[in-house]
């Protein structure tokens, strides 16, 4: 099932998506108090400068009323001077300049320039008219000297958020990202390569623990079903090929055994033999004595037959009282020969049932080489039948006589 | 119109007063036979003078009125020009500054000037002279200005100086001893204490 059309998210997108949705924020955040700093630092620079102001004017108003310029210029300067004051004008009834008095601009004046901070204008009175106005203009250097500030610690702020939240998605990556992406891999590996011994790392995370050891468990259990599995169908593989009775191959097996031996002889340009061997007269012992002496004659053959043959010559129960013997390779009529004497030799001693009758076993042998008797294993396999049937009907001749 | 020849003859009968003094003639004699006995154009320059001593002391004298305090205003404000006071000519009506002003004259030996005055205004008087005048007007609401006192040492609360411009010094003692009240911010302007 292809995973590439379902529309999933790394952890790392989400994540990056929701920092910087918080950035979005500290930085709205940071703007708004900025503002609203900025304005209620404002009010307080209008305030104090009208204040200013009315005291110039407080002080102002009877130099003008005396026309004394000198005592006019005196009265602004010591007020002016103490406070944040850059400039202070004192015009006529007419607008005409009487008296100027400046300071320098200071470095961090420059806030003047922002929309709304303006002159402070106010005519100066005396009981019911108006002799003069005043014009002054503030330093703004600390309203400048706030900005900055402001500024410097907005962007402090913002670069200590944007850190802690790389800090921050870093240890999620570490701690919950990398120890998910190494079950994943775990099952990943499991399923690759069939390799059910593998588990899962424990984490710091409680969950993510939890959820690897229940993970561990499950391959566990996993790990022994296909056990199981596997042994099961190893015994029934076994149970298919192999005769229940003798434990030896069935004629399944046998078929494909030759089959085999025919291949590797051909591969390897080396002769093989094909033995048959029929047990003489299981029937009437089966009649006479039962099935279970017909059975225990057959367990004691095939165990001295297994006995008798080499380590890669193989025997098969083919049918009901028939058995075969695969040779391995290079194998000649001598060799052929030998394991007929042998099994002969080995068939010679009684069988002792429990029952107390005793039995001996007797066997027809027919032997076949390949590919000299026969070119496939049909010809094989009726050149051995042959041989065996004729080696029974001696018998039997010897026996009538 | 008519104010300003009364003006005119009155700051020129000033000026020959002053003459007459100098020269120990007596008053009573007439004017044009003393001009005879002057240059013309410093006799002019001496009026224009005048007039302008004349025009800074309404202008101070008016600033004064406007920033006093009387217990009761008095509304016109009777300005009493004692003595010859040959600056003294614009002080009459409105002055600049707003206050009204009705004016009495007096002879320097006048006795009693305290009744019936809310600014005793000394011109040419002997120092003694305002010395008794003010310690006369102590206690009553009257506001004391001296034209020919510089030093202001005659016990008057305001001196005025004539430079280059018409200033003024005030004697401190004398304004805090009295019973108006004048505007704090009047110190600033005053050329001295």
């Amino acid at each position: 099932m292809p995973d590439t059309q379902r529309q999933t998210q790394s952890m790392r997108e989400i994540l990056s998506r929701t920092h910087r949705r918080v950035l979005l924020l500290a930085c709205l955040l940071v703007v708004v108090l900025m503002v609203s700093g900025f304005l209620t630092i404002r009010n307080y620079y209008d305030r104090n400068l009208e204040l200013v102001t009315r005291s110039l004017n407080y002080a102002v108003e009877p130099a003008i009323v005396f026309g004394d310029t000198r005592a006019m210029s005196e009265a602004i300067a010591s007020v002016a001077k103490p406070h944040d004051v850059r400039s202070v004008e004192l015009r006529d009834t007419r607008g005409r300049v009487m008296v100027r008095w400046t300071q320098p601009r200071d470095t961090l004046d420059f806030a003047d320039r922002l929309p709304g901070i303006a002159t402070v204008r106010q005519d100066v009175r005396q009981g019911q008219s108006t002799i003069g106005e005043l014009r002054v203009e503030g330093n703004t250097s600390l309203l400048s000297r706030y900005l900055l500030s402001g500024f410097a610690i907005a962007i402090g702020f913002l670069a200590i958020t944007f850190l802690a939240v790389r800090v921050q998605a870093r240890r999620i990556e570490d701690h919950v990202i990398s120890p998910l992406a190494d079950i994943a891999q775990v099952a990943r590996d499991v399923r690759g390569e069939r390799a059910f011994d593998r588990r899962a790392k424990p984490s710091e995370i409680a969950e993510i623990d939890q959820f690897g050891q229940d993970f561990n468990a499950l391959l566990a259990e996993l790990q022994g079903w296909h056990a199981s599995m596997t042994e099961e169908k190893d015994k029934l593989a076994h149970d298919a090929s192999h005769d229940p009775l003798t434990g030896l191959g069935n004629r399944s097996l046998f078929d494909r055994s030759l089959e085999t031996a025919v291949a590797d002889s051909i591969h390897s340009q080396r002769t093989f033999a094909l033995l048959y061997l029929d047990v003489d007269n299981l029937k009437r012992i089966n009649d006479e004595l039962g099935h279970q002496a017909g059975d225990a004659l057959l367990v004691c053959i095939a165990e001295r037959l297994r006995s008798s043959i080499r380590a890669h010559d193989h025997a098969f129960r083919i049918g009901g009282d028939e058995f075969a013997i695969v040779m391995g390779a290079a194998s000649n009529r001598e060799t052929l020969s030998a394991i007929i004497d042998r099994i002969s030799v080995a068939m010679t001693p009684q069988l002792d049932l429990p029952s107390g009758v005793k039995l001996r076993p007797s066997l027809s042998i027919g032997g076949a080489i390949y590919p000299d008797d026969g070119a496939s294993q049909h010809d094989l396999i009726r050149a051995a039948d042959a041989e065996m049937y004729q080696n029974k009907l001696t018998k039997r001749g010897e026996l009538t006589k | 119109m008519i104010r300003r020849l009364r003006d005119f003859f009155r700051t020129y009968l000033t000026a020959c007063a002053n003459l007459f003094r100098r020269s120990r003639i007596a008053m009573h004699m007439l004017a044009p036979v003393t001009l005879a006995a002057q240059p013309l154009h410093a006799e002019m320059q001496q009026i224009a003078t005048a007039g302008r001593e004349a025009d800074g002391a309404a202008h101070v004298v008016g600033s004064i009125l406007a920033y006093t305090r009387w217990p009761q205003t008095p509304a016109p404000v009777r300005l009493c020009v004692i003595g010859p006071a040959r600056r003294s000519g614009q002080l009459d009506g409105a002055l600049p500054g707003g206050v009204v002003v009705a004016r009495r004259e007096f002879f320097a030996n006048a006795p009693d000037v305290s009744a019936g005055c809310d600014v005793l205004y000394f011109g040419e008087v002997a120092q003694s002279t305002i010395r008794a005048a003010v310690a006369n007007a102590r206690g009553r609401p009257i506001l004391t200005i001296a034209e020919s006192d510089p030093s202001c040492r005659s016990g008057a609360m305001f001196c005025l100086r004539f430079d280059r411009n018409v200033s003024f010094a005030l004697n401190i003692d004398a304004i805090t001893r009295s019973t108006i009240r004048v505007d704090p911010r009047v110190l600033r302007i005053s050329q001295g204490y």
